[in-house]
């Protein structure tokens, strides 16, 4: 290699750097081994794009919401690495300026974490998951609500996921509208569901049955026999927010 | 047993002897009184005891007529006859042991019973006392029945005429993601916090006045 960096800089009088000297200038090869051990820690399902976001992640100056933002998104929050990720975006919020001399996670930050992480729902949904976990702005956040919220968060952005997806298989026409009794009948199964206790074994058989194949052909048709020929339409975002209030009930407020 | 016993009064034993005090005669012969008076409806289906050390327990019933206007009793009838509770009546052997008397031992079926008579009997002389103690006179069972299976439980319904509902292209596909919608709304529930945010508030509102003073 260095018979090759002789020949073509053989009419230059800078002195030759080996290879490894080069990369500790530019600090490369730290890069490289922080990018290698995130890979490995989140354990992304497209790894090529992962990497893509990490670097640019590096590059553009962020603020601390965002980069903590950037740190919750590495994986899902299924996996173990999830509550490691939601401490560092924790710890990178800690260092936001309250005021002179306190530093820390305050409503404020919490508050815009949040809305940056659901940036991608439906404006109403966002609006009635913020009531929720709703804090002031000069409130201290504890660690265990920061997880809290931010757990809730991620696994709505799931259950809106699905969502769509059901409004997709009940809108067979792909005209973006679906028939409103229908999707009121989804709904209302999935909040009777949801009523019983989580305790009680016979309720949660009963829900399971009311979700199952048998119990939605029941309630569907009873449905579909009781409308009109003409029933009216609903729209995926109409939709998405209504499921979400099962979703949401479920949700404890902040107190 | 989920049922409750019968309100009866039940006497004390009394021991049956000849008028004749003067002899040392011990009948082995005890009989125990219940009366049904007090109870609605009185029909008897079971009777529960504990045995101790009674050989021979006969139940005699006296039941009242229903179209008897006067009150007039009829006489003792035999229920029970001469059910043999210890084996051989010198040894231990179901001295102690719990007891019921059902349907099966009975002759006629106990209904609009006005009192009981339960005479127990011990013809060996090793066992100079002997009662039955836990004395319980229950309703058959017949009238209360198991809590039955849910429909949903237990109908298996006919897949084969179900007609396409309009409006729903794959009902396996819907009802799974419904499911995974429910699971996931149930694990958010599972882990919401319990750490409180160290609010002064009072329903909702900030009441200064709330707050202590010290």
């Amino acid at each position: 290699m260095t018979e090759r960096s002789k020949k073509i800089n053989s009419s230059d009088d800078i002195p030759k750097e080996s290879d490894r000297q080069f990369l500790e200038k530019s600090n490369v090869g730290a890069l490289m081994r922080d990018a290698l051990s995130k890979i490995i820690a989140n354990r992304p399902e497209d790894p090529i794009s992962f990497l893509a976001d990490y670097f640019d992640s590096i590059e553009e100056s962020s603020s601390q919401v965002q980069k903590a933002d950037q740190i919750l998104k590495l994986t899902h929050y299924s996996r173990p690495m999830f509550e490691s990720n939601v401490r560092m975006a924790y710890d990178a919020l800690a260092g936001h300026r309250v005021s002179k001399g306190v530093h820390g996670v305050d409503g404020n930050v919490f508050v815009e974490l949040l809305q940056a992480l659901c940036r991608d729902l439906p404006e109403p949904v966002t609006q009635k998951l913020l009531q929720k976990m709703e804090c002031r702005p000069y409130e201290a956040i504890h660690y265990d609500v920061f997880r809290s919220g931010v757990f809730t968060s991620c696994v709505l952005l799931d259950y809106v996921k699905l969502a769509e997806l059901l409004f997709q298989s009940l809108d067979i026409q792909q005209s973006g509208k679906a028939n409103k009794s229908l999707c009121d009948v989804v709904v209302e199964q999935l909040n009777t569901s949801l009523g019983s206790t989580r305790t009680d074994a016979r309720r949660i058989l009963e829900s399971g049955y009311n979700l199952g194949v048998d119990g939605l052909y029941l309630a569907l048709e009873r449905a579909m026999s009781r409308t009109s020929r003409n029933a009216s339409l609903q729209t995926c975002d109409q939709f998405v927010t209504e499921i979400c209030d099962c979703f949401l009930s479920k949700v404890k407020k902040f107190g | 047993m989920t049922e409750r016993p019968l309100h009866c009064t039940i006497k004390t034993p009394v021991l049956i002897t000849l008028s004749d005090l003067k002899s040392e005669f011990h009948s082995g012969c005890r009989m125990i009184d219940i009366s049904l008076s007090n109870v609605i409806n009185p029909e008897v289906g079971e009777i529960h005891f504990k045995n101790s050390y009674t050989a021979y327990i006969t139940v005699k019933a006296k039941c009242r007529l229903p179209d008897s206007k006067d009150g007039s009793e009829v006489k003792w009838r035999t229920c029970v006859r001469r059910f043999r509770l210890m084996p051989n009546p010198n040894v231990e052997a179901g001295s102690q042991d719990y007891f019921v008397l059902s349907r099966k031992q009975m002759q006629f079926d106990l209904v609009n019973v006005s009192a009981l008579r339960i005479i127990l009997q011990q013809p060996s002389p090793v066992w100079k006392e002997f009662k039955i103690e836990d004395l319980k006179v229950f309703r058959s069972s017949d009238s209360i029945k198991p809590n039955p299976l849910p429909s949903w439980l237990t109908d298996t319904p006919d897949k084969s005429n179900r007609k396409k509902i309009e409006g729903v292209a794959n009902l396996e596909s819907l009802s799974s993601t419904l499911q995974q919608l429910w699971a996931l709304s149930e694990e958010v529930s599972a882990q919401q916090t319990n750490r409180a945010l160290g609010r002064y508030e009072v329903d909702g509102s900030y009441e200064i006045n709330l707050l202590s003073y010290t």
